[in-house]
């Protein structure tokens, strides 16, 4: 038998309803609870903001917004962090599904790129309420401007150089390197540190695949990566000139070899500078506590790159833009809290240059005389070179944010033989090209 | 006495509209019980491969509105990228050498467990629970790891005189740091191929051994062709899994697929693509090809098994 009366098709009907009331409720729950935070009218705010660096920055960091929250009764500021080369691809993806933190810090490259995609809030409103830039110098409030207008600040400004160990170059029979130091001396350095380590040692990391140095190795010469404009200003034969030289390195020991470099990446863990296997890597300086904590304030020293030229290829930039999130519920707390951390002066005596120079005049005086460690190794170095600084180069056009990556990758190619330095200079320009069309 | 219809007990011949109208009604029931699923099917499955297809023919960076350009993607992904077949020749690599060999030791091992022997329960449980742990991200970090400069892998081949280094920085050797995660869990298919041999009746071993036969003849001959609908299972089913293979080579490679893209699988360089240079056109293109390939392959081991899998009740 198997006929069904009326009522027990109308008892599986309702039961199906139910199900499936059920389980649609069921997924509005879930889909509710993602951490809203309190109503806007004054209840409890909880903000979230991320940053890249190391372990130590992540401390200092934690430690600056203790009092931030402390001084902002009812707001909390949840953190995340993560080294850059993990950070970037990350801050990637968030942005592409507008999920990024209500503050967040954007790599130099992309400011413009993520600005364009609509990524940053405008802070025109917050200027002179929530933010104020009375201490802050125009070249460093330019950092985080595009045509004029604020779209987040820089927390903090640093150059380039050279970390060294100066105990592995005493001990190799090699000066210590200053300014009027040449590449053709920094190959004489890694035979000699070579042989008093056995082979073992390199005199730096491979900086090769790093558009960065490229850059700072451009300005040397009169060049520079990007113009005004947004178009390219180097050309073909400067990128092939620059790996030629990169080969010379190679070639002579100086700098570290195919395999280990490519196990080496701008995390501390991965650095070999950190790990012994070369004498000195070139750094942004804000790092230069990093390794100060990772292998000890005797081991570490800084100089301005090696040049062939009158001009070191120095210049204050920006370490990062500090922007808000347009998706944010709370855009004025998350402006306190970049004010706070550029303008407070307690932040400033907490995180010290973890990131670089305080933007802060008033904040910077009081903090250069108390400084200690590297910080003040990065302080001197910087007051000692200041007057051959260039000029900051200007922002990156939008687009390049994936060219620090194709960069090392064409490297890369080099080094294992895959394509001669001609070759992937062509394609690499080609890549250039692409990228900024 | 009339001849009742067997599932509404109306006699047959009465008019159709009875049972018709009553089997609507349980299948009404059916129906709202299956919708939850159904519409996550659609929207969640069905919805997004659509626009899928149609994103792959624009130009979109999820910011700005997409642009149709007909075929570009496609032009760009076959014809001006050499990355792309970087990508795919990886990736065929990966699969032609990771799947048979995890196959083959999974069945391998399945044989050896397959006699009644001391431990047996925990050699099962021991070669199963890598499957258990699966590609997860701790996993590739320890593998990563293992087989970094100075790792263990690299000091214990150093002490048998095989000075290779670290695999994960050598181009030539970073894929295989792969294979070997992916071998590693063979437990999974090895459990499905004791399943199927404990199926085989064991007169057959009888008749084949009073016939005389050797080991090796009696696995070609008895084990094999019985075992075969098993194979072709866990052939189809690993060789779907290893062509979508990417957490492992996204932790183990750091994210670039290196060095020197030796390690960039095809859904490695799709993700670089969607999230990295925000071309979800072209990424959408080229998961569409994937889908094609994978389907191609597929139907062509399906096709294929009719010449070697043999169903018990056949007459082959």
């Amino acid at each position: 038998m198997a006929q069904t009366s009326p009522r027990r098709t109308f008892k599986a009907w309702s039961v199906g309803l139910v199900a499936l009331g059920v389980v649609a409720s069921a997924t509005a729950c879930a889909a509710g609870d993602t951490p809203e935070s309190g109503a806007s009218e004054g209840g409890p705010v909880t903000i979230s903001f991320s940053w890249w660096g190391n372990d130590e920055r992540a401390l200092l960091t934690e430690e600056a917004i203790d009092v931030f929250e402390e001084q902002n009764p009812g707001v909390t500021v949840e953190t995340t962090f993560s080294a850059i080369d993990a950070y970037i691809p990350k801050l990637a993806t968030q942005i592409a599904s507008g999920s990024q933190p209500d503050l967040f810090l954007i790599p130099m490259e992309s400011v413009k790129e993520y600005t364009e995609k609509g990524a940053t809030t405008d802070l025109t409103e917050y200027i002179g309420s929530e933010i104020s830039i009375d201490d802050i110098p125009e070249t460093n409030q330019r950092i985080g401007q595009i045509d004029g207008t604020f779209y987040g600040f820089t927390l903090g400004t640093a150059t380039y150089g050279w970390a060294y160990d100066p105990i592995a170059f005493e001990e190799a029979g090699v000066d210590a390197p200053t300014a009027g130091f040449t590449w053709d001396d920094l190959i004489d350095a890694g035979e000699k540190i070579r042989a008093a380590s056995g082979g073992a040692k390199a005199a730096i990391t491979d900086p090769g695949g790093y558009i960065a140095h490229f850059s700072t190795w451009l300005v040397q010469n009169g060049k520079q990566t990007f113009t005004d404009e947004g178009g390219l200003g180097f050309k073909e034969s400067d990128l092939e000139e620059w790996f030629d030289l990169m080969q010379e390195l190679r070639d002579s020991g100086a700098s570290t070899d195919p395999q280990t470099t490519s196990t080496l990446d701008q995390s501390m863990q991965n650095s070999g500078f950190a790990l012994g296997k070369s004498a000195g890597e070139f750094i942004a300086a804000s790092i230069t506590g990093a390794f100060v904590d990772t292998i000890g304030a005797e081991h570490v020293a800084l100089a301005p790159m090696p040049s062939d030229t009158d001009t070191l290829g120095m210049s204050m930039a920006g370490t990062n833009v500090a922007a808000v999130s347009p998706e944010s519920d709370h855009p004025d707390v998350a402006a306190k809290l970049l004010n706070f951390l550029i303008n407070d002066p307690e932040a400033a005596e907490i995180l010290g240059l973890t990131r670089g120079i305080p933007l802060n005049s008033v904040n910077y005086e009081a903090l250069a005389p108390t400084l200690t460690g590297g910080d003040k190794l990065v302080n001197d170095f910087v007051l000692e070179y200041q007057a051959d600084f260039s000029d900051p180069s200007p922002l990156a056009p939008p687009g390049v944010s994936t060219l620090p990556a194709d960069f090392t990758l064409a490297y890369e190619n080099v080094i294992f033989g895959q394509q001669s330095n001609a070759d992937a200079a062509k394609a690499l320009y080609a890549t250039f090209e692409a990228a900024i069309s | 006495m009339t001849v009742t219809h067997p599932h509404t007990g109306a006699p047959v011949g009465a008019t159709d509209e009875p049972p018709k109208k009553r089997r609507e009604r349980r299948d009404g029931a059916a129906w709202v019980f299956l919708s939850p699923w159904l519409i996550g099917a659609a929207l969640l499955t069905v919805g997004p491969m659509v626009a899928s297809l149609i994103l792959s023919f624009t130009d979109y960076d999820l910011f700005t509105a997409p642009e149709f350009i007909g075929t570009d993607n496609y032009q760009r992904m076959f014809f001006e990228d050499p990355r792309f077949w970087k990508s795919v020749g990886v990736t065929l690599n990966y699969v032609l050498v990771a799947v048979p060999l995890k196959l083959g030791i999974a069945l391998g091992i399945a044989l050896l467990l397959n006699r009644p022997r001391k431990g047996q329960g925990f050699y099962r449980s021991a070669f199963y629970a890598p499957s258990l742990l699966g590609a997860s991200v701790a996993v590739a970090i320890v593998w990563r790891t293992l087989f970094s400069d100075d790792g263990v892998v690299d000091s214990t081949l150093s002490v048998f005189g095989l000075d290779l280094g670290g695999w994960i920085s050598n181009p030539s050797l970073a894929l295989y740091v792969l294979v070997s995660l992916a071998v590693w869990q063979f437990g999974a298919p090895m459990v499905i191929f004791l399943a199927g041999l404990k199926q085989i009746p064991p007169e057959l071993y009888d008749a084949a051994s009073v016939d005389g036969a050797g080991p090796w003849r009696t696995f070609w001959s008895v084990t094999w062709p019985l075992l075969s609908p098993v194979l072709f299972f866990n052939l189809v089913l690993e060789m779907i899994g290893a062509f979508q293979s990417f957490t492992s080579a996204y932790v183990v490679s750091g994210g670039r697929g290196g060095p020197i893209d030796s390690t960039l699988f095809y859904t490695l360089y799709l993700y670089d693509r969607a999230f990295t240079a925000f071309d979800m056109g072209y990424a959408s293109a080229m998961a569409w090809f994937l889908l094609v390939v994978i389907a191609i392959v597929t139907a062509l081991i399906f096709r294929s098994s009719r010449s070697w899998v043999h169903y018990s009740g056949d007459d082959r």
